[in-house]
């Protein structure tokens, strides 16, 4: 954490707002998405993502700068909107299926995420689209690792760390999650381009 | 067979360089030979491309308005609370300040009070002139000191004759507590009561009437013994009137009689020869400071 970050910190923690705000400044893009990846529509991140700066301001004391700022933000972030996720599943208003399996022709459908009105259409964007349903179609366990490692690029000690839980875990749960992303897509379209592969 | 399934456990970690330096050798000497787990590489290695190439989207426009708002208004009721529980909180301090502050007081009074009658016991108990006539009188209710009526010249009549200076009960109480004087002692009796004794030396009713109803006008308490008059024409009756009557009943006294009818001595009351007991004379009585003596002069 820099000076300026710690000097910041130390003001939040009188409930310095104009502090507090300096302080998110750089992190509220990352938060927003990190948001909308998960929950899919951007009326829910914007909602998810200022609950979550909430939450911070109202504990900010009780965080310890031993540790990463951002990775306790991201975690914050990410339990918000898996709780969100569980809400929506037990009000039954969706029914979010996660039995996947890798057969390429009996992938189940998932209901897909609200999108925002039309956009232009370009074969890459087309493509990211592809894989934002794809993703939202994932189970939340192998959604959250991809968001945070193939989306936000975050390293697998930050994940570790974030989702508390062993970085032996992270590395395989990213290598099952990544695996059901290719069966999803795979029934969805013929989607890999050579110009995607390394 | 067995290494293409390590190899495709390890996809994912070579994909993101995760691999050591032996442990990516084996796993790249196996790709070249094996085209399956080559084409799930480049499969996989594809979807984190595209992945990674989804751009992270703006912030709507309202959102740090929005969320500007929702921490003053967080603020602000964070203040209320904030209120709400040190006005509590500095209410509970003053009540309990106050309740302390009750209880300190109470302490106090009871303790001084309570030393203070000690005190004046232990004074009482050290003094030679406590005789067991006045703690018989105290311990007995209106009890009356029998003595030889030496004093008045062979009166039969009892004499009232006080030689101690030991306070009274209250003289707002038609009864004396009985009781020894420890135990009056005990029961704060010391209070400032003062036993007076009225030297008349003219057998006057008119005026005797009217001193006594001077000291009941004062709430003080007659005792119901009254020495008529000997050749001296001395009249000699005891009452007992509270500290804080006192002084309001010598001034009425003194207004009714004249001031220079009346005078009060606090020493040399009645003589005695004798501090003990029943056979108490005038003019022997140890002088005492809690003995009031007031003689009158009646023209």
């Amino acid at each position: 954490m820099s000076d300026k970050e710690k000097c910041l910190l130390s003001r939040c923690k009188t409930g310095d707002i104009d502090a507090f705000e300096q302080l998110i400044e750089n992190h509220q893009k990352k938060v927003f998405n990190l948001a909308l990846r998960m929950i899919g529509n951007h009326e829910d991140a914007s909602d998810l993502a200022q609950e979550v700066f909430i939450k911070v301001y109202k504990s900010i004391r009780d965080f310890k700068e031993k540790a990463s700022f951002s990775t306790w933000l991201y975690r914050i972030t990410t339990n918000v909107c898996l709780d969100e996720i569980r809400k929506r599943k037990n009000r039954d208003l969706v029914s979010l299926d996660e039995d996947i399996k890798f057969d390429d022709n009996e992938i189940r459908r998932q209901v897909g995420s609200d999108e925002p009105g039309p956009e232009v259409l370009v074969e890459r964007a087309e493509i990211r689209n592809v894989i934002r349903n794809a993703i939202n179609r994932m189970p939340v366990e192998y959604k959250t690792v991809i968001v945070l490692r193939d989306i936000q690029g975050l390293s697998y000690e930050e994940i570790a760390a974030i989702l508390s839980c062993p970085k032996g875990t992270v590395k395989s749960r990213i290598n099952r999650a990544r695996q059901t992303l290719r069966g999803i897509l795979i029934s969805e379209k013929e989607l890999l381009n050579s110009e995607y592969v390394k | 067979m067995i290494n293409c399934n390590k190899t495709k456990k390890q996809i994912s970690l070579y994909i993101d360089d995760m691999l050591d330096c032996k442990e990516r050798t084996r796993f790249e000497h196996h790709i070249e030979k094996c085209g399956l787990c080559r084409s799930e590489l480049d499969k996989l290695t594809g979807i984190v491309n595209m992945c990674k190439d989804i751009p992270d989207e703006d912030i709507p426009e309202n959102f740090k308005q929005q969320l500007h708002n929702k921490l003053i208004n967080l603020k602000d009721e964070g203040h209320r609370k904030g209120n709400i529980v040190f006005l509590r909180n500095r209410y509970i301090k003053v009540c309990s300040t106050i309740a302390a502050g009750i209880l300190i007081v109470f302490l106090m009074k009871t303790v001084l009070y309570d030393g203070l009658e000690l005190s004046k016991m232990d004074n009482y108990l050290s003094m030679e002139s406590v005789d067991e006539a006045s703690i018989e009188f105290e311990r007995e209710k209106k009890s009356i000191r029998t003595q030889d009526d030496s004093i008045y010249n062979g009166s039969n009549s009892e004499a009232i004759y006080k030689s101690d200076s030991q306070t009274a009960e209250e003289a707002q109480e038609a009864d004396i507590e009985s009781g020894s004087m420890l135990t009056m002692a005990g029961q704060n009796s010391f209070n400032g009561n003062i036993k007076i004794t009225v030297d008349i030396n003219e057998d006057n009713d008119e005026k005797v009437d009217g001193i006594k109803n001077l000291i009941v006008d004062n709430n003080g308490v007659l005792e119901d013994r009254q020495q008529e008059a000997d050749i001296n024409h001395i009249i000699l009756f005891e009452f007992i009137i509270s500290n804080k009557n006192y002084e309001g009943f010598v001034n009425s006294l003194q207004e009714y009689l004249g001031w220079s009818n009346v005078i009060v001595d606090t020493a040399d009351a009645v003589d005695t020869n004798d501090t003990t007991k029943t056979s108490e004379q005038p003019g022997n009585i140890q002088p005492d400071s809690e003995y009031y003596n007031i003689s009158i002069c009646i023209e």
